[in-house]
């Protein structure tokens, strides 16, 4: 059998090509100029994640498909893509003194992460389930390294072990699904999957059923949705901070992309079962994350619960599978991304060497210590929480019309609920940051990346606030061309 | 000239604008930060205060609107959308008097961060400001939540002992309340038969919405007023707020933001749900008596003098509630009118408690008493202060409680304008309690003896706010004026409620809605608003139209006078004042509707009723007219879509019957 490749398909992947060959020049680099790639790495790698930036830029508008339609670049992966190769760069730059500080081997960190960004940039394109399988592969081998890549703490080698063998099965599962979905239909292109149950009409078919909840589950687990959510509490602890800023903001966005692409693509004839099973899903992960986030007193461990629980706002955009919530995704996820690793820059400033100083209470009259650094925290917990002026609102409220439109009603009102109990763990930590004085705790020095990913991230999350039209030309074109 | 077309924004974004400069600051030029915020603060109530003058009385509408698209998408727009009426314009004027007056009051008191107190005063001035403003459901709950932040900061970092509870009830108390608010605006906006909007002129004008939705947005929405206001069972808030705020914090907490729910409701709940908002209003006057006399009692009892205070705020907002409540101009009026009362005497008690706590460090009655030996200049601020706040004749709070009194028995009978005029009574008692035991008496303590006089600074913050209660008390007229076009407007949003209850859906057309009109008497009157247009919407086609309106303004005076003459009730009044023609929605969300009529189709069938009987009045020349005016109005496509049918001349045999 021969396939047949054009240069047109290799269009397709270049973004994807520019980070492959910039991690082969750290991995060179490394191997060959050790001292160099120690110094250099980082700034290699963040060129990288921005020259991929530029010509996801270029792609924009310009709607391909490659490789026998397994990729398409349409706008909705684009701006996916956007937003894995941001949180990436400020990944990066979040990681510049820390892994020096924890003595990482530098060339194999960055390029495992620029590795893992192209799982994800392959996962935010695939039109074909063996490619989402194949990305997601891709994207978390290289993310179970680097969750337990400070070998010397045994907290991060149980983060990198859990980590693996929970992904393991969720991959297994995936492949599962997909193979029970070729099995009923044939086709395991995600458009080709959906002409057939057109045009055969077979809505109660068990195993194509089957096949769908399989595939549900192993995304479910990729995006930390209860109950396949067990593993993000400890491997978000266990990883470096760095690390877990990343993957919990990119690995959420790659896969929501997924998700959200599935199901417009494939399964809306299925919505029936599928939303149903959506529905419950998205009400489980408010309710357990939210609420477990209440009793953590690690803010390492909070932040990973909270993260669960944002998984289930977007799965709320997801389950109204109408137009509103499908264009309050990309918004959702780019307003998290910043909020959320601002979250995570503010952490990984404060933790000392070692990973040491993650418990709330490191957090006590911050404001007195650091007033622009606490400040910054009380937006980005604001902001996730929900409140004006900060871009976590207009999130929300997109969230919740949608689901008002969608007629969501029950689902509703358990994100109003959560929402409130979710105001009370991101308050407690502007609480004790703000009201509580404690004279002892050692005054917290940020380094300059760091302070620039804050200082982008507060901007970015104050800006999409106020001006949340910025994006709206992108959220505008992915509904269009979705279509 | 630019301050005058853009002064509710200047309002907002001014102080905003200077606390991002007060950041900028290095916290070293510690003088530097407080004049200069203060500076911004003053300068914002000088920008206002124009606003008093230049406010037109007759205009029952919203003054000085802009509208700045905000949130654009597919489906709806959240628009930038402010204006002020007779309901605002004085709580907008006392927050930009207040601001000044608690910065000035924590001049010494506030010493660590004050950079960020300062940052953090001056932002809520411009949010409070925008709560007062906001037309568009979205923003208001933007500058609602934006408040609240800012307020639980000022309660949690700067307050006292046990701050840090009273911060955390606070946020959450309110938070509850305004997440149900936040979701019953958006099923609101998606509700709206015209399309998705959160514009609130829009929304009251769009028509009646149904019985049981009213029944649970007026729920969603009176739980986050009441919790503000607060009313009775939900005040547990409040007193931990206001005792453990630092004295800049109380007054803003008791002078403006406890006005927002009385606000809300008034602004939001009367007109948007007006059968659920009488349909409960038993309920709330129940629970605003039990407020009044519960909250005087336990004022009472209380030990710490700023305790009794806030809990005399309890008992003072439940006649606001009655007022409200009542229904009728009085009612509303009073209401209005001791909220501003309210904000200046209370104010003026909570800078009073925190100049004594200055000085002796400790809020406990037991600890003063003779404190007018000692301080008499002191004595007297604080024995006009609580004189005011009993509700003395000839000060502030007086002219509101009783024309809260007056409206009670008028709307209800003469037990409930007992039991609310028994608040009075009852804060003489907890009032002259008070200033007795701390004032008066034997100057024994040596902790008393020690006590100094008030400073130039201190006498500076009282005397202005002192000087307003006296005004407002020999003066009400000057604000019941400019309240009285708009309290009007809310008053019969109310009493007009049955009429738009639809029974069942069914479309008319002229015919139709001439021959209900036979059937059903009604009266009808449009009275001209030029102010609801959006900028974006103001066409230069709108002027052309409003001219032609006066043109044929003769006929519509015909029909008019006709009304005057006639014995029987079967005519129709059509009072046709200066406006934009055809009326915009808006201008018809008071009036009485007949029935059977649909609510997307209510607007069609009134305007093009008002053109049918016009036309039955008219020549052929003034059919025409009409067909002309209605090709350049500027909404014919959503508001005379169906116009051919209507503006058929009605025949000569149905002009008989007509006469």
């Amino acid at each position: 059998m021969r396939i047949p490749f054009s240069a047109a398909d290799w269009v397709v992947v270049i973004p994807e090509i520019i980070l492959i060959v910039t991690a082969a020049i750290i991995l060179m680099l490394d191997a060959f100029a050790k001292r160099a790639s120690d110094k250099a790495s980082p700034w290699v790698a963040l060129i990288g994640c921005i020259a991929g930036l530029v010509a996801v830029g270029f792609m924009w508008g310009r709607h391909l498909s490659g490789f026998g339609g397994m990729l398409i670049a349409d706008n909705f992966s684009e701006l996916v893509k956007m937003v894995i190769l941001t949180a990436a760069a400020l990944a990066i730059l979040l990681s510049v003194d820390y892994a020096r500080r924890e003595e990482f081997q530098q060339g194999e960190y960055y390029s495992l992460m620029l590795l893992s960004t192209v799982g994800m940039l392959f996962l935010a394109s695939s039109a074909n389930l063996i490619m989402v399988f194949l990305s997601l592969e891709i994207l978390s081998i290289a993310l179970y390294i680097m969750a337990g890549f400070a070998t010397g703490r045994q907290r991060s080698q149980e983060a990198g072990m859990k980590y693996f063998l929970l992904g393991s099965f969720s991959a297994a599962i995936l492949i599962y699904g997909v193979a029970l979905i070729y099995g009923a239909t044939g086709t395991t292109d995600m458009r080709g999957v959906a002409s057939v149950l057109a045009s055969r009409g077979m809505p109660g078919n068990p195993i194509l059923l089957a096949g769908a909840g399989l595939i549900l589950v192993g995304l479910a687990f990729k995006v930390a949705a209860v109950p396949f959510q067990m593993w993000t509490p400890d491997v978000y602890e266990g990883a470096p901070s760095p690390v877990t800023a990343y993957m919990s903001v990119a690995t959420k966005a790659a896969a929501f992309a997924a998700l959200t692409r599935i199901l417009v693509f494939t399964f809306s004839d299925l919505s029936g079962v599928w939303l149903a099973a959506i529905w419950a899903v998205a009400a489980l992960t408010m309710i357990i994350g939210n609420v477990v986030a209440i009793a953590q007193d690690n803010i390492k461990r909070m932040l990973a619960y909270s993260s669960i629980a944002h998984a289930g706002y977007i799965l709320v955009a997801v389950a109204s599978a109408n137009q509103f919530g499908i264009q309050s995704i990309p918004f959702y996820l780019i307003a998290y991304a910043f909020m959320n690793l601002g979250a995570w820059a503010v952490v990984t400033a404060v933790t000392k060497k070692g990973e040491e100083a993650t418990g709330i209470h490191n957090y006590s009259g911050l404001f007195w210590r650091n007033p622009l650094l606490a400040g910054s925290m009380a937006v980005f917990m604001f902001a996730l929480a929900g409140l004006p002026p900060t871009s976590g609102f207009t999130a929300k409220i997109y969230i919740f019309m949608a689901a008002v439109n969608a007629k969501l009603t029950g689902l509703l009102i358990v994100a109003i609920i959560t929402t409130i109990i979710s105001a009370y763990f991101y308050l407690r930590i502007t609480v004790i940051m703000f009201m509580e004085k404690h004279e002892s705790e050692p005054a917290v020095n940020v380094p300059v990346p760091v302070a620039i990913v804050i200082g982008i991230a507060v901007i970015a999350t104050i800006w999409l606030f106020l001006f949340p039209n910025s994006t709206q030309a992108f959220t505008d074109a992915v509904w269009r061309l979705m279509l | 000239m630019f301050i005058r077309d853009n002064i509710l924004s200047i309002l907002i974004f001014l102080p905003v604008a200077a606390s991002i400069m007060v950041l900028l600051i290095p916290r070293r030029f510690d003088a530097l930060i407080r004049w200069f915020s203060l500076a911004a603060a003053v300068v914002t109530f000088a920008i206002a205060v124009p606003l008093f003058f230049w406010f037109d009385l007759k205009t029952t509408g919203m003054q000085f609107q802009q509208v700045v698209p905000w949130v654009k998408t597919a489906r709806f727009a959240i628009n930038y959308h402010v204006g002020i009426d007779g309901i605002s314009l004085f709580l907008v004027l006392l927050t930009t008097f207040l601001v000044p007056v608690a910065m000035l009051a924590s001049w010494r008191s506030i010493t660590d961060h004050a950079r960020e107190f300062y940052f953090s005063l001056l932002i809520l001035l411009g949010a409070m400001i925008g709560v007062f403003v906001s037309l568009d459901l979205i923003l208001f709950y933007v500058f609602w939540d934006a408040m609240l932040i800012l307020m639980y900061f000022i309660i949690g970092v700067w307050g006292y002992q046990n701050r840090i509870y009273a911060s955390i009830k606070f946020f959450i108390y309110t938070l509850v309340g305004s997440l149900l608010m936040l979701v019953a605006i958006i099923y609101l906006g998606f509700q709206n038969p015209t399309g998705v909007t959160f514009d609130l002129l829009e929304l009251t004008s769009a028509g009646p919405i149904a019985r049981n939705i009213q029944f649970w947005l007026f729920g969603a929405f009176g739980l986050a007023f009441a919790i503000k206001i607060p009313i009775f069972p939900l005040h547990t808030w409040l007193p931990d707020a206001h005792t453990e705020a630092p004295t800049a914090g109380s007054v803003i907490l008791a002078g403006i933001l406890l006005k927002m729910g009385a606000y809300g409701f008034l602004r939001f709940c009367l007109p948007l749900f007006p059968l659920a908002a009488v349909y409960f209003a038993p309920l709330l006057i129940v629970l605003g008596i039990i407020g009044i006399i519960y909250g005087a009692l336990v004022a009472f009892a209380q030990p710490d003098v700023k305790r009794l205070v806030a809990y005399s705020s309890v008992s003072h907002l439940g006649f606001v509630v009655m007022g409200i409540f009542a229904f009728n101009i009085q009612g509303i009026q009073g209401a209005l009118l001791l909220m501003i009362a309210h904000g200046l005497a209370t104010g003026a008690m909570f800078l009073v408690v925190g100049i004594l706590y200055d000085r002796r460090h400790s809020r406990l009655m037991a600890d003063f008493g003779g404190v007018w030996k000692v301080m008499p200049v002191l004595g007297g601020f604080f024995m006009l202060a609580a004189l005011a706040s009993l509700g003395l004749p000839g000060l502030s709070n007086f002219p509101g409680e009783f024309l809260v009194v007056v409206g009670t028995f008028l709307a209800r009978n003469w037990i409930y304008a007992a039991l609310t005029a028994s608040g009075v009574v009852l804060s003489t008692i907890y009032i002259l309690w008070l200033y007795g035991n701390v004032m008066q008496g034997p100057t024994e303590k040596p902790a008393i003896r020690s006590m100094r006089d008030l400073t130039v600074r201190e006498i500076f913050v009282l005397t202005p706010v002192i000087l307003f209660i006296i005004l407002l008390g020999a003066f009400p007229g000057t604000v019941l004026s400019r309240t009285e076009a708009s309290a009007g407007r809310v008053m019969e949003a109310v009493r007009n409620r049955e009429q738009v209850r639809g029974n069942k859906e069914q479309k008319l057309g002229v015919k139709e809605v001439v021959a209900s009109l036979r059937a059903n008497p009604w009266t009808y009157r449009i009275t001209g608003r030029s102010t609801s247009f959006h900028q974006s919407q103001k066409l230069a086609s709108a002027q052309t139209t409003r001219a032609e309106v006066s043109s044929v303004l003769g006929l519509s005076a015909r029909i008019g006078s006709k009304q005057s003459d006639a014995k029987n009730d079967n005519h129709v009044t059509l009072n046709l004042i200066q406006g934009p023609f055809p009326p915009r929605h808006s201008e018809l969300d008071s009036e009485p509707i007949p029935k059977l009529i649909p609510s997307q189709a209510r607007n069609d069938v009134v305007i093009a009723s008002c053109f049918g009987l016009l036309a039955a009045e008219a020549d052929t020349a003034g059919v025409e007219k009409l067909n002309m005016l209605r090709d350049r109005s500027p909404s014919r496509s959503t508001v005379l879509h169906q116009s051919e049918a209507y503006l058929h001349p009605v025949t000569s045999e149905e002009k008989g019957v007509e006469r």
